[in-house]
Parts: C-alpha cells; structure tokens; sequence
C-alpha cells in the first residue's frame, strides 16, 4: 500500500503524476476535486455536464502533467483555469446552438438576471461571499456575467449597455481588488514567474 | 451609446492590460485570445498581471460534492489503479487559508477542527490487482491514452487459457472484443460504440448465473479497458446508464457476449 499524506506539497504530486504515479493523481483529485465541480457547477448549473467537465480536467492532468507547472503557478489555480475554460466552452455551444434554434423567435430577450440572489446563494464559502460584497455593484455585475455566466465581455457590454472599454476596465478592476482580498496567499506563485503554461489551449474560450 | 471595435495597439498598456483581465476570465473571442497570447511576451507586467487575475478568479470558486462515480469514470478514463478516495469532507486548502473576517475565521475554526479529526489520507492501491479485484467486482481500470495497455490486453489475449468474446447486439453485429484471461483479467480492446451524449455512460457487467455485476464504467467513450472478473462469470454484458452508474443495469444490454 503506498500512503500520500494530506501535507504532501501539490509539487511533489505533479512529478509523481508525470511519473504516472496514479495514487497521486487520485491526491490530486481529494484534493482539488469539490472546489473544480464547485466552479463548473457554477458555471453550467448542470450537474452532470460539471461532472464532465471535472472528467476533462483530471484526465487532462493525466495525459499532459507538463502543463501543469508548479513553478509558473498553484496547482489550484491552474486546474481551476482550465475548469473554467472547459465550461465557458460547453455555455457557450449550448448558447449558440440553442440561438441557432430559436432564430425564427424575432425578440431577442435582454437577460436581466437577479445578480444578488443568484450570485451570493451559490457563493457559499463566506470568504468569497465578502469578498464579492466588496466589489462595487458595477463591478460585480460585470462579474457575474462575464466569469460566472460566460459571456464575452461585448456580450456583456451589449447586456449592460455599457462601451466595450468600460467592461473591461471593470473586470480588471474587480479582479485586482478580488487579488487583495482573496488571491494575497498564492502571490509568491503568481509572481515568481511569468504564468506562461497557463496559456490557454485552443477553444478554451 | 459607443461600442470600441477592433483590437488593441499592442503598446497601448492600460489597453492590453485591460483585454488581458478579460482574457483572464475567458471573455474574448479566439481573435483576441490568440493575439493575447502573441503579445503576452512583450511586456513583463502582462504576464504578471494575467497571473494574479487567475488567482483572483480561481479563489472564487467553491466546492460542491462530487459522486463518487466521476472518479470511477476517471479511473476508467486513466487506468488508475487507487479505487476509494475520502471525498466527504472539504479538501481544498486554499479556501481556509483566506480568512476574512473574525466571522470567517469561526468557520474556518470549525473547519479545521473536523479536519484534525479526520485521520491522515491514506489512498489504497489495489497493490495486487487480480487478487483484490477478485474480492471487489466493481474494478476497472482502462485507459484511452495508455498505449501499453492495448499491449497488455494484446498479450493476455495469447495467455493460455485466455478467451477472447465478441459482444454483440441484438441483430448479431459485434460492437465489442473482450478478452477475458484464465485468473479473471479482462480487457476491452475494440469497440465500435458511438460516442454517447453527456450525462450517459456506457457500463460493463459481469454476469454470473441471472445476476449482472458491475465491472466498471467506460465512460462516454470508451477506449481499451481492462477489468476482472468472477471465476464463475458466464457472460459480459455492456448497457448505457446514466453517467453516475447503476447498481444494476436500468435498460436491456446492447451487447453481450458468452464466455461458456
């Protein structure tokens, strides 16, 4: 029986990945697991396309650990980026597929979700429920559509009604305020060195 | 109203550090993804931003549970050979190393508390395969990307005593070899079943006496498998269930073949 300890460093289980260690992927996995099938959940509000999606993203370490370099950022981090990427594309077919069906339906609806219901009743972990109360309202409505709902940040300036610049603006913003409050902990990853690997793959967004 | 149109000027910086938060959040267009990532090089600071964006946005996610069928689909994807894993209790440590407020803190306390409760990881290997596999009918492993695994199934085909079955439809079209090996190894080596929508899976059973067993998940797509089996097993069986499992098959086998 081979033992891997909850303290083992994300590091030591990546080179044991590459090493087609399969005990450490399945670390890798209680680990990383629920908060990769969080986000996607969050994304998709499906249940099974999330599972599919966390599928994606471990078998994805299996078959190409070397994109997944310690020294270029979190292991979390990584694995959420790709996450992320993985659902906005699944949203994002879903979307237009479902546009091509409807194209005979003349009134486009202007989605005008209940961003505070919606938003905070999922955000469960009450560091990122305070966190996103920090945001200024704009901020976090640019937020929403764009990370949570995976809407381009055009789409989301056509939504808002705002100029494309303005979104974009906003969303630095609000991420570089999320960074203070939320990210301070992983900045000696972020910035030993440039995050080339987390680059993302073709079709990932 | 005014909408800006086009890209950047790649020396326009507050410009290019602006796409690149959205770019950070997958809210461009493959256009400016890829012209991003041209320029991502040009500027020290780009790069420096894009990573403490992907850190702010990683942080906002949270956990959910997860089945333990999507490791067992993981496994039948990877060849993995660890078969449980403790998924009951929160796991991801970044989310209590951002303690907020002294409200927060009270949370994470709690946190940390069932946490030290919990006794060290400890992932079991079916060390030995067969032998432990035997004991627990629901083993799989498989892989789609392991070549050595079709090597393996190839070399068990020629062990003696090893018999290879074509699983087949109703109408008598073979949708899949199996070879299964005298000590109860088997292995899934071709197979023309289409790929399936998300949310199913395909799913092998070992069928002793009238009773299926499951000997795993396939997956959505499945690739060369291998799994064991019972001694007595007189037929394999493949259906397709939800992505999750069944205990026992919930629609009639698309294929199966005999192994008496």
């Amino acid at each position: 029986m081979t033992v891997l300890d909850a303290d083992t460093p994300d590091a030591v289980l990546v080179a044991s990945v590459v090493a087609r260690n399969d005990p450490a992927l399945a670390e890798v996995f209680r680990r990383y697991a629920p908060v990769v099938a969080g986000l996607a959940r969050r994304v998709l509000g499906d249940e099974a396309l999330a599972q599919d999606v966390v599928q994606d993203v471990f078998v994805g370490l299996w078959d190409h650990p070397e994109r997944f370099d310690q020294s270029r950022g979190s292991l979390r981090t990584l694995l959420l980026t790709q996450a992320h990427g993985r659902s906005v594309d699944i949203i994002r077919t879903r979307e237009a597929r479902k546009r091509r069906e409807d194209r005979v339906a003349s009134e486009p609806a202007v989605p005008q979700p209940e961003i505070d219901a919606e938003f905070f009743g999922i955000a469960q972990a009450e560091a990122v429920r305070e966190a996103l109360l920090a945001l200024p309202e704009a901020e976090r409505r640019v937020l929403q559509l764009t990370y949570f709902e995976g809407h381009t940040y055009r789409a989301a300036a056509q939504i808002l009604g705002l100029p494309e610049g303005t979104v974009k603006g906003r969303i630095r913003a609000s991420l570089r305020k999320l960074h203070d409050i939320l990210g301070a902990h992983d900045d000696r990853r972020a910035t030993a060195s440039p995050p080339v690997s987390t680059r993302f793959p073709t079709g990932t967004t | 109203m005014t909408f800006d149109v086009g890209l950047p000027d790649p020396q326009d910086r507050e410009a290019m550090l602006d796409l690149i938060a959205a770019y950070a959040v997958h809210a461009v267009d493959d256009e400016e993804r890829n012209f991003v990532e041209a320029h991502l090089g040009d500027d020290a600071r780009y790069e420096y931003e894009l990573g403490r964006h992907l850190v702010a946005a990683a942080a906002l996610a949270t956990e959910a549970p997860v089945p333990s069928s999507t490791w067992d689909a993981i496994r039948a994807r990877t060849g993995a050979s660890v078969t449980e894993i403790d998924l009951t209790t929160p796991s991801d440590p970044e989310i209590s190393r951002a303690p907020i407020s002294p409200r927060v803190a009270n949370v994470i306390a709690l946190d940390a508390a069932r946490a030290a409760r919990r006794s060290k990881v400890r992932v079991a290997v079916a060390a030995a395969v067969a032998t432990a596999a035997l004991a627990v009918p629901l083993t799989l492993t498989l892989t789609g990307s392991s070549p050595s695994l079709a090597a393996v199934a190839s070399k068990a085909a020629n062990e003696r005593g090893a018999r290879t079955v074509s699983l087949r439809d109703d109408a008598g079209r073979p949708l899949a070899d199996v070879v299964v090996t005298a000590d109860g190894r088997g292995y899934l080596r071709r197979d023309t079943l289409p790929e399936l929508p998300p949310g199913q899976s395909y799913q092998l059973w070992a069928i002793t006496g009238d009773t299926p067993v499951s000997a795993g998940l396939l997956g959505r797509d499945p690739a060369v498998a291998a799994f064991t089996v019972d001694a007595p097993t007189s037929a394999i069986a493949i259906s397709i269930e939800p992505a999750a499992g069944s205990t026992q098959p919930s629609a009639t086998p698309i294929a199966i073949g005999s192994l008496v």
